[in-house]
């Protein structure tokens, strides 16, 4: 079973305390999810569902809501 | 299968304060006795010069160039200031598109660099969380002209 976005942001952040449910809930949410922080996760998002994010889809997903979504468009729920 | 494109190792890039501060001090640790001229970068917000130690290794400091400066962050926590190793290549897209294919994520467009004579570069986080950028160019551009303390170095 795959893991969710959630257990991805606690395993990449796991001293961040974070609301899963905040639909603003992103970069720069806490201390450790700086810009570098971002493309951490969406590495490990890659990885993890075996998949890629173009140019446009890495500048643009900035939050939880944002990339849950457009996994959802390409057919994963996270 | 595709042939990995022609790479050539550039330099090894460090975070620093400034390029003054990080003269000062690293020189004197790595054996770095020549240095190339300072260049400022609006495009990426960095103030940048490069020195070679006595074994030909190439190191680039970089600090921010203003308040905004991405660069700032790894200043500011502490992280990262050993920030990137650096390649040329002939081909910068057909690199980035090898890239890719290995599970490196760009952390933006290429854009051109000043400190290459404007040639455009492009950072990738490796699947190894290790920055790598590459810039186009088959050939080094760096003129290794001055001492630490800024003076021009006799020509060789």
């Amino acid at each position: 079973m795959k893991p969710k976005l959630t257990d991805l942001l606690r395993q990449l952040f796991p001293a961040a305390a974070f609301d899963g449910q905040d639909p603003t809930l992103g970069v720069g949410s806490f201390a450790e999810w700086d810009s570098l922080g971002h493309f951490n996760f969406l590495l490990l998002v890659e990885e993890t569902f075996g998949l890629q994010f173009s140019v446009d889809e890495i500048t643009e997903l900035k939050t939880l809501a944002q990339i849950r979504e457009n996994l959802a468009a390409k057919g994963v729920e996270a | 299968m595709s042939q990995p494109p022609a790479y050539a190792f550039d330099h090894i890039g460090v975070v620093v304060p400034s390029v003054e501060w990080g003269r000062r001090r690293l020189a004197p640790l790595w054996g770095v006795s020549r240095w190339t001229r300072v260049f400022s970068d609006p495009i990426h917000k960095v103030i940048v010069q490069f020195g070679q130690d006595g074994s030909g290794i190439v190191y680039e400091l970089v600090a921010p160039l203003g308040d905004d400066a991405p660069i700032k962050q790894a200043l500011d926590k502490g992280h990262n200031l050993l920030n990137h190793v650096a390649y040329r290549t002939p081909d910068l897209a057909a690199a980035a598109g090898l890239l890719r294919g290995q599970g490196c994520i760009p952390l933006g467009r290429p854009a051109p660099a000043v400190a290459f004579g404007g040639q455009p570069v492009q950072f990738f986080l490796t699947p190894v969380r290790i920055i790598l950028e590459v810039v186009q160019g088959a050939a080094t551009v760096h003129r290794f002209e001055h001492s630490p303390e800024g003076t021009p170095l006799a020509p060789a």
